[in-house]
């Protein structure tokens, strides 16, 4: 969207009525151009002043701050997975490694650079995010000859990044990761598919909800060999291409260390 | 400063509670509950027109808030916009949802006004910009903005019902928009 669009759409944008694809744009627009952020706000201030227009009708129950401060706490304060510790976590830590340095901190978001702070931050906490969860995915690994494929996730349109990886292996099922974030707002679930260059397709799973940073990490082994399969797209429930990417084959994974 | 709940919070403030928030800190949930409860409570039961939507709508935006509490940027605009959106977009998303459900008739403050009594000063300040935003407009704006704000239409649903080109609703809702945003301006000039 350039900025006549986006002026366009923005007095919806404000009351909230936006269609969805149009809001999606708005919100990635305004991140980087200050002008239409600027008439974003002010028209959004005054709209939300609707919001005090409407007649009270006292007080909400005494109960309800209980059971808000409760809802609150208990998403705030839950407990964060533990991590599995031995060779495994070492391995997947190694995985990790290899995904990040391979696709790189700048490049894990390719295309969204000139994104300002805002963007750098949730791309800083994104990365410590998926560092994170591939200690905690339970991958099994398949053997000596493993060969470990990576690549990116970019959105055709609005917003959304990640990442995937598929571990081919002889001699046991093949495995996929994939690690999206700031796909809040699309519908889900959200499916996971990858292909090879001959159109084959092999469904590999389905994501139900997102984290609070619109954020998912799913792991599956699949009997189907995953050798050639490159294409990774990720799709949303109305089967709009929500990401995709291309993986590119790594060094060979080494047998973990303790 | 958790526990201060009369005035407009400076940003600084804002952002300590947004921290607080995400933290989880008990004092900060209720400082925050303190203030915005009652508005978004209102606008659950308006909007929605039962106490439990309303009640659920108010659950469902604190912990919105929480997991968007780090997107929140003091010096972007106020926390009260912030969560009223937040609000205001959950309540017309599930009022989207639902077709079919006959809703309340809305009531505005320039028609009951309310008692100011218990409400505290950082709501009066909002209800008056919201009298004198409903004052600037015209009595077609004012139905216009009844129609998407408070009922969730589009523009372009709106003019397909009314038969006017969605230029033209599009270029009203803005204009309106605008009138609301200079009354509100001209009070806040010394």
């Amino acid at each position: 969207m350039n900025c006549a669009t986006v002026r366009d759409v923005l007095p919806e944008f404000a009351l909230g009525v936006a269609p969805g694809d149009d809001a999606t744009a708005v919100e990635l627009h305004v991140e980087t151009c200050a002008a239409c952020r600027k008439e974003a706000v002010d028209l959004q201030r005054a709209a939300a002043t609707f919001g005090y227009a409407l007649a009270g009708d006292g007080a909400p129950p005494a109960a309800l701050e209980h059971d808000v401060v409760e809802s609150v706490r208990s998403v705030a304060l839950a407990p964060r997975p533990a991590r599995s510790r031995g060779r495994r976590t070492g391995f997947l830590l190694l995985v990790a490694a290899v995904l990040v340095a391979s696709v790189g901190v700048g490049s894990v978001f390719a295309g969204r650079e000139e994104r300002l702070r805002l963007q750098q931050e949730r791309t800083a906490q994104a990365q410590g995010d998926a560092l994170q969860r591939f200690g905690t995915i339970p991958i099994n690994l398949g053997g000596p000859n493993t060969r470990v494929l990576v690549g990116t996730l970019v959105a055709p349109s609005g917003a959304g990044t990640g990442s995937a990886l598929t571990i081919v292996s002889k001699g046991a099922d093949d495995q996929m990761v994939v690690i999206v974030n700031d796909l809040s707002g699309r519908r889900l679930p959200l499916a996971v598919s990858i292909s090879d260059t001959k159109g084959h397709t092999v469904d590999i799973g389905k994501i139900h909800a997102l984290d609070t940073a619109g954020g998912a990490t799913m792991a599956r082994e699949t009997p189907t060999s995953l050798n050639g399969f490159v294409d990774v797209t990720v799709s949303d429930a109305r089967g709009r291409t929500v990401l995709r990417g291309t993986l590119e084959a790594q060094t060979a994974v080494a047998s973990p260390s303790p | 400063m958790q526990g201060r709940d009369d005035g407009p919070l400076l940003p600084r403030e804002e952002a300590q509670l947004m921290e607080g928030l995400l933290a989880g800190d008990d004092a900060a949930i209720r400082a925050l509950y303190a203030r915005f409860a009652r508005p978004v409570y209102t606008m659950g039961l308006r909007l929605l027109g039962s106490r439990e939507a309303a009640e659920e709508l108010t659950q469902d935006v604190f912990v919105t808030a929480w997991r968007k509490a780090a997107r929140f940027d003091p010096h972007r605009g106020r926390l009260s916009t912030w969560l009223m959106t937040i609000a205001h977009n959950q309540a017309i998303d599930r009022l989207r949802r639902e077709t079919g459900v006959t809703r309340p008739k809305l009531v505005l403050v320039d028609e009951v006004p309310e008692s100011s009594q218990s409400v505290d000063e950082d709501l009066l300040l909002e209800r008056d910009a919201a009298l004198r935003a409903i004052a600037s407009l015209s009595d077609a704006e004012r139905r216009l903005v009844m129609r998407t704000y408070f009922r969730g239409m589009t523009a372009r649903e709106i003019s397909e019902d009314d038969g006017i080109p969605l230029g033209t609703v599009k270029t009203r809702l803005r204009s309106a928009l605008i009138k609301v945003r200079l009354a509100n301006q001209q009070k806040e000039m010394p």
